[in-house]
């Protein structure tokens, strides 16, 4: 059964390395299933790539199912494309007109070094993560699942904030390149939870003193992030994490 | 943990930076409110308008140790912004080609550091032109006209000065950028201090843009009450 197809245009970043000059080219779509996704896309236009001895555009890319985080790209002026919620790999087809020209983007912000082409390196967010330290915990045996009581609403907020896929969307939308959803959502999911208590005001000032290093920007509360956030992750999270800042800035224990 | 926990290090981050920002907004626009409580008697008249300006004289050394403060908390909120504002603008170094915005940012939100750099210098102009260049038995406080050609005051050199067009246009222009400014601000705020959560946000937003609305329109009503009473009512009126 041949499906609907169409032709399109994509101009798209290439760089050859961390050092080098980037610049855009344009290469033919053509024949594009308006099934398949933006990924088997970009598929289609490396193998004809391939076919004529020349190098594939890079890209990231894992679980192609919208849970892993690995891709994305800014898609004509959005990160993760026109779709709301949805990642890269999860953007059809159908959501571009025959005859479109699609400008796709890396993720741009100093604390993502561009790799290769669209790849960009994302390890700043592991370093945030890092940053927050452990959660301390009783060892020996496996206590029980009840044993310790969580609200109905921090579990809904714990879980809410721990949608989050480390994807870089919220950096590469915020005009200030600013990591502070992804810092907030990580760090309210652990201080959303009573297990995440001991070492609360400690992981706040410390991921956040990692964001700022990494060279992201400060939250202007253009909530540009929000509206990017293929998981639909909160600027509440953001009001979370300054409250637990505060509450840590001055504290005497910390 | 490479993080230094020391206070001095907690009190420089980005997030630390933004409170200063918030708190000294919250200061000034507090101080805002009651400088347009106190502009609107001109409205009321001479007396009343020049009553205050002799009751606040009064204050003597207490009035500098004010003007003191206020001088400090503006220049906090004024250089913690070009900071952070400066390291936004390096935290993106290659900029898109496209970039648009999807999201619900207002025009006041965009032009934060153009509304707040022009309220910068307006509020550079405005006291040299009102308090240091405004002598209240100068020239510029006779109004022609009005009071047998005797002095009125601050409110005469308020009121003659808005009698030129230009000047009033500029004041008015002004003020919508202080007005501008404070939509977002006011919203803003309430996420840095970590008491507006998602539910609230649009109330918050609609609350913000009211409350600077009024300002501008509170401060704006000064040099058109002017303008109204010399051009299309005459002087005498």
């Amino acid at each position: 059964m041949a499906g609907k197809t169409i032709n399109l245009k994509i101009k798209v970043w290439r760089q050859a390395g961390p050092e080098s000059k980037g610049e855009f080219e344009t290469y033919d779509a053509k024949n594009i299933s308006v099934d398949a996704s933006f990924l088997e896309m970009l598929d289609v236009v490396n193998n004809q790539l391939e076919r004529h001895d020349k190098e594939p555009v890079a890209f990231d890319h894992d679980c192609r199912e919208g849970i892993c985080g690995m891709c994305g790209a800014v898609v004509n002026g959005v990160a993760h494309g026109p779709q709301t919620a949805t990642t890269l790999c999860q953007l059809h087809m159908r959501k571009f007109k025959d005859g479109d020209t699609i400008t796709i983007e890396p993720w741009r912000a100093k604390g993502f070094p561009i790799v290769k082409d669209l790849v960009v390196d994302r390890s700043a967010f592991d370093r945030i993560i890092q940053a927050g330290g452990f959660v301390s915990v009783r060892t020996g045996q496996a206590p029980d699942a009840h044993a310790i009581p969580v609200p109905k609403k921090a579990a809904d907020e714990a879980m809410d904030a721990a949608a989050c896929i480390g994807c870089g969307a919220c950096v590469a939308a915020c005009p200030n390149a600013s990591a502070s959803l992804f810092t907030a959502a990580k760090i309210t999911q652990l201080a959303k939870l009573p297990q995440g208590h001991p070492e609360r005001k400690t992981r706040v000032i410390a991921m956040v003193q990692q964001m700022d290093k990494e060279g992201f920007g400060s939250c202007s509360k253009h909530y540009e992030c929000e509206a990017a956030c293929p998981k639909e992750i909160k600027v509440s999270n953001i009001t979370n994490m300054n409250r637990e800042y505060m509450k840590a800035m001055l504290s005497p224990d910390v | 943990m490479s993080a230094s926990m020391s206070l001095s290090s907690r009190l420089t981050t980005t997030v630390a930076k933004e409170l200063v920002v918030a708190v000294s907004g919250l200061a000034l626009t507090g101080f805002v409110c009651m400088h347009l409580a106190g502009n609107l008697l001109i409205l009321i008249g001479p007396e009343a308008f020049n009553a205050y300006a002799e009751k606040m004289q009064e204050f003597g050394p207490l009035l500098w140790v004010a003007r003191a403060g206020l001088l400090a908390v503006f220049l906090a909120h004024v250089g913690t912004a070009i900071s952070l504002a400066r390291a936004n603008r390096a935290a993106r170094k290659s900029r898109y080609d496209q970039h648009n915005y999807v999201g619900r940012r207002s025009p006041a939100t965009r032009l934060m550091l153009l509304t707040g750099l022009m309220v910068l210098m307006f509020a550079i102009f405005h006291v040299l032109d009102f308090s240091v260049f405004g002598h209240r038995e100068g020239p510029r406080s006779i109004v022609e006209g009005m009071n047998g050609g005797a002095s009125l005051g601050l409110w005469g050199v308020v009121y003659s000065s808005f009698g030129n067009p230009l000047r009033a246009l500029f004041y008015i222009a002004a003020v919508s950028c202080v007005g501008l400014h404070l939509s977002h601000a006011l919203s803003s705020v309430l996420v840095t201090l970590g008491v507006l959560f998602d539910k609230g946000t649009d109330r918050a937003e609609l609350i913000a843009k009211a409350i600077g609305a009024a300002v501008a329109l509170g401060f704006a009503s000064l040099p058109a009450y002017v303008l109204v009473r010399t051009y299309l009512i005459g002087v005498a009126g």
